[in-house]
């Protein structure tokens, strides 16, 4: 090699040591000529220039770190800008720059932890502070009424129309009532343009008194009280009367009533459990035809009804007069097992689970399980991103000893060491915080999950999450600082520059203990999103006791229905993909008529609170529900129409009705009807809550939706032309009519369960790509640190599957533990879950099987990129580096 | 070999001595001492140049560059009177270690 040549990769190295910020040029110079004179020295003693330069280059190339640490500690130590903080952190920063590769595994970690953190618990506390935004919310309650039954306590939010009015005269205690009484559709008409609207009610003029729903133009304040008015959500104002002013403009509802519109709300607020897009003045409500009931009633129970209490009263105190108030005044009927309870508002949205929610979309709610189960997943990947952080950092401590070995030379104090190791940790915390909450304002902002909350709006909040985080680096931080204050205590200063300090004892075990714990979580996060999967499978393949699959149904007001429900009959059943065609009452989507009912030959006391549709000849055949006994309601038989009744098995037994032969029972107060047939038990309700006594009559009422039964699959052609045939038979003069496919409009019974279930599989998918990066983080760890055993036994012929086991034994043995731990951890943790409904699946080995398949993919994964590394490595290259 | 506690108290008072001998530079240094002590003690320059940058900041010792006649610049440590009087100081601290132990062990003086 010529001499320029030579003076050439002195060059290059020489620039190589800019790359270290804590050379100031000056070193460089002093060092240069070190190198300089090491080259000259070699080259005296008879090597040649090249091979001087090699020489000199190995032993100074390890050097340099040191130097640039030492540089920087001994600068910081004796610097004059800043205290001792400001030293701290800018060693850190230093720091996380040259191990930026370190940083920013670092970093992802704590990012998607700490967002996932934020997002869910934002998420979760914003399902807490549901109806947290009404000025009376703590004086607010709902009344419930409680069936004791045998089979358990069916609660319903509802009460008789008579008890409200009796409520704000009796009770000083109580300030206000209001009653709400729901609208299943409604036609809603603004000159030509007419609108089936669903989402209304017909409200008490103290329901805007007591609930915070602001007016944003009003014609007075007392916008409810007078009949034949009508308040809208901005959003429904827009709708019917585009860019122009509403207030005092007519609209015409079901072509019968004119509605003069006295306000404009803001839009119901996301966290409202009531939600609705109009509201109707209570005294526009007529009792229909055929209802043997009027508003003086205390026997239907058909009314929402909200208390609110003096600000000084107790709820407690006046539960039991309510209750009694009622049974005083519904003594002469026959519910007597009836308990009449207070719901404060705050638990209403959390805690209705075991309350039927017969009115669908008005209302919302939620489980305080699957909040818990989200929050435990939040906790699972803080956990695991945790595990990472300190593992990642313990191996690279390997690396780091040097440094630190140098520092204690020059003095530093093991405080000082602690303290610079703990300032790393929280510097990442931090950045990866601010990360994180750009992440979950992203999340938030794009709607990227199934969370329809404002982000976080709360600075309390907020300055518990900064208080949060802050811990999280601290311990992070101590955990670290714990951990390598050992290694650097135990070793000689000597060793630490050699970088001979092998982890074993404690720490062996802590990496241990880490593996374990990350692969438990991995196993168990498998598993319960395996779980949540197949229960999601379970509603929605469950045998509801019906064919929901091959149904159209088309919905609308009782005269769109009846006007035309007899040609379009006619129309569809001469079609041949046709099957059926029945008009009814509800149409399975939890919505169900309810009323007392007893034998004939039994008192009223023994009454059973059951369910009902009424129902047209062709509904066993339209729905597929099984007859069980008897006959179905015939056209030959033109009593049927008045006098018969169909029951579920349940009712049935409920009034101990096992043979059929002429049992008559009393339904609706005072209407006898012959028991002519029993079905099966099908599932009207959702998922959520037991069948209960059902029955079945032919109408009475006018009905307002007809389902249609065909024969091949969804498609458009068949919705195409049921469309066609509806608007044929209404001469396309009809009101409009909602027409859908009924396990889509099912469907919308279990979104709440759809919705976890995409975020439970989010947040489940990133713990365990978490759990793996630690994985190999971990595997590359105890490979790098056992690297010259590995080039040893692979110089003496041992083979890289046989080093890799050898090496990554724990790997595998945690991996097998941790899957068997898993299992039965997992299935007690979404028993509490799975407890919320009253039809679920049960887990099974199925669930255990897939998950250690899983679990062992994912480490012979890591292995594999692992066995990639042992076999490519040159073993000499690295024993003559090392 | 000598322990890390023996080499981190002897550095400094092992420079200062050096130095005393008249100016100096790192490599150099190293290399004495290395021959010194017969090859026990093998300082490495990133222990090195901190110590001596730090003695510096400390005013124990002087720097300058030098010009060499090849044209390369070297820097140049020199002893100053504060690192003369520290010297002092551990030279008889040292010495006096060194008594304690001769009599302790009963040896006689090497010389």
């Amino acid at each position: 090699m010529s001499k320029s040549n030579i003076e050439r990769e002195i060059l290059i190295w020489k620039k190589s040591l800019f790359k270290y910020a804590g050379l100031e040029p000056e070193d460089i110079e002093e060092l240069e000529d070190h190198f300089r004179s090491k080259i000259d020295d070699l080259v005296e003693q008879g090597l040649s220039e090249k091979a001087a330069f090699d020489q000199a280059q190995d032993e100074f190339s390890s050097e340099y770190t040191v130097l640039d640490h030492a540089y920087q500690t001994s600068r910081s130590r004796f610097g004059v800008s800043g205290g001792l903080l400001s030293t701290f952190v800018k060693v850190a920063l230093r720091n996380l720059r040259r191990h930026w590769s370190y940083t920013i595994v670092n970093l992802l970690g704590l990012t998607v932890a700490i967002g996932s953190v934020i997002t869910i618990s934002t998420y979760v506390i914003g399902e807490f502070n549901y109806d947290g935004f009404h000025v009376n919310k703590k004086h607010i309650a709902r009344v419930v009424n409680e069936y004791e039954r045998e089979s358990g306590t069916l609660r319903y939010p509802l009460a008789p129309p008579a008890l409200g009015p009796a409520l704000t005269g009796q009770f000083p205690e109580v300030k206000r009532v209001t009653r709400l009484r729901t609208i299943d559709r409604m036609i809603l008409a603004q000159g030509s343009r007419e609108f089936l609207e669903s989402k209304g009610f017909y409200a008490d003029s103290s329901f805007l008194q007591m609930f915070s729903f602001d007016l944003k133009s009003a014609a007075s304040n007392r916008v409810l009280s007078e009949p034949n008015s009508i308040v809208l959500t901005e959003s429904l104002a827009q709708k019917l009367f585009p860019n122009q002013q509403c207030v005092g403009q007519m609209l015409q509802m079901d072509n019968e009533k004119s509605l003069v519109v006295t306000g404009v709300l803001y839009d119901v607020p996301e966290n409202s459990h009531i939600q609705f897009d109009f509201l109707i003045s209570f005294q526009t409500y007529e009792v229909p035809d055929g209802y043997l009931a009027d508003l003086h009633s205390w026997g239907w129970m058909g009314f929402l009804t909200y208390v609110q209490m003096q600000p000084e009263s107790d709820m407690k105190t006046v539960e039991p007069l309510i209750e009694r108030l009622y049974k005083v005044n519904n003594s002469s009927k026959s519910n007597t097992d009836i308990h009449i309870n207070l719901q404060p508002l705050s638990q209403i949205y959390l805690g209705s689970g075991a309350i039927a929610n017969p009115h669908g979309a008005l209302f919302e709610s939620n489980s305080k399980a699957n909040l818990y189960s989200l929050m435990g997943i939040a906790l699972l990947i803080m956990i695991i991103a945790g595990f990472n952080y300190v593992n990642i950092n313990i191996a690279t401590m390997q690396a780091r000893l040097k440094e630190l070995g140098m520092r204690r030379v020059l003095g530093s104090s093991r405080s000082k060491l602690f303290l610079q190791i703990l300032s790393e940790a929280i510097i990442n915390v931090w950045i990866a915080s601010l990360l994180g909450l750009l992440i979950s304002y992203l999340i938030f902002r794009f709607d990227l999950l199934p969370f329809s909350h404002q982000w976080i709006t709360s600075l309390s909040y907020l300055l518990g999450l900064g208080i949060f985080l802050i811990g999280i680096g601290v311990v992070l931080g101590s955990v670290i600082a714990l951990a390598s204050r050992r290694a650097i205590s135990s070793a000689s200063t000597l060793s630490l520059l050699k970088s001979e300090v092998t982890s074993g004892g404690s720490h062996g075990m802590l990496k241990n203990a880490i593996l374990f714990g990350q692969y438990l979580i991995a196993a168990g996060l498998i598993a319960a999103t395996m779980i949540v999967m197949k229960q999601i499978d379970f509603m929605n393949n469950k045998d509801l006791g019906y064919d929901a699959g091959g149904i159209i149904s088309i919905s609308g007001t009782p005269e769109s229905i009846a006007e035309s429900y007899a040609l379009f009959e006619k129309m569809a059943l001469q079609e041949s993909v046709i099957e059926a065609v029945t008009p009814c009452s509800h149409a399975f989507a939890g919505s169900a008529s309810g009323g007392p009912m007893h034998r004939d030959i039994h008192s009223p006391e023994q009454s059973i609170h059951t369910a009902y549709y009424q129902v047209g000849h062709d509904f066993l055949k339209t729905t597929g529900i099984a007859l069980v006994q008897g006959r179905f309601f015939s056209k030959d038989t033109p009593s049927d129409t008045t006098a018969s009744i169909v029951l579920n098995q349940q009712a049935a037994s409920a009034m101990g009705i096992t043979e059929l032969d002429g049992q008559k029972v009393i339904f609706n107060n005072g209407r006898v009807f012959r028991v002519i047939g029993i079905v099966n038990d099908f599932h009207f309700r959702s998922l959520h809550h037991q069948i209960g006594p059902m029955a079945l009559v032919m109408p009475f009422t006018v009905l307002d939706n007809v389902l249609v039964r065909f024969r091949d699959g969804h498609s458009a052609e068949t919705y195409a032309m049921i469309e066609r045939l509806w608007n044929q038979a209404s001469m396309n003069q009809s009101s409009p009519v909602n027409i859908r496919f009924l396990d889509e409009s099912l469907a919308t019974q279990y979104k709440k369960e759809a919705d976890l279930e995409t975020v439970v599989r989010a947040f489940s998918l990133l713990a365990i790509l978490l759990s793996c990066i630690g994985l190999l983080g971990l595997t590359a760890a105890s490979i790098h640190q056992k690297i010259r055993q590995i080039c040893v036994r692979k110089i003496m012929g041992a083979g890289a599957v046989s080093i890799i086991v050898s090496v990554c034994r724990s790997s595998l043995l945690s991996a097998i533990g941790a899957t068997v731990l898993a299992w039965p951890i997992s299935i007690l943790i979404s028993g509490i879950w799975l407890d919320d409904y009253a039809y679920h699946y049960e887990p099974d080995i199925a669930v255990f099987l897939i998950t250690a398949l899983f679990v062992i993919s994912i480490t012979l994964l890591t292995l594999s990129i692992q066995y990639y590394k042992v076999n490519y490595t040159n073993p000499a290259q690295i024993l003559r580096n090392d | 070999m000598f322990n890390k506690e023996l080499i981190g108290a002897s550095t400094v008072p092992l420079i200062l001595t050096v130095l005393l001998s008249g100016e100096n530079y790192g490599y150099e240094l190293i290399k004495k001492v290395k021959m010194l002590s017969n090859g026990k003690l093998e300082w490495s320059e990133a222990m090195l140049y901190p110590v001596l940058h730090r003695l510096e900041r400390d005013g124990f010792i002087h720097s300058k560059w030098h010009q060499l006649e090849n044209g390369r610049k070297r820097k140049y440590y020199s002893l100053s009177d504060l690192g003369r009087s520290e010297l002092a100081a551990k030279k008889s601290d040292w010495i006096e270690m060194m008594q304690l132990f001769s009599e302790l062990w009963n040896l006689k003086p090497a010389v």
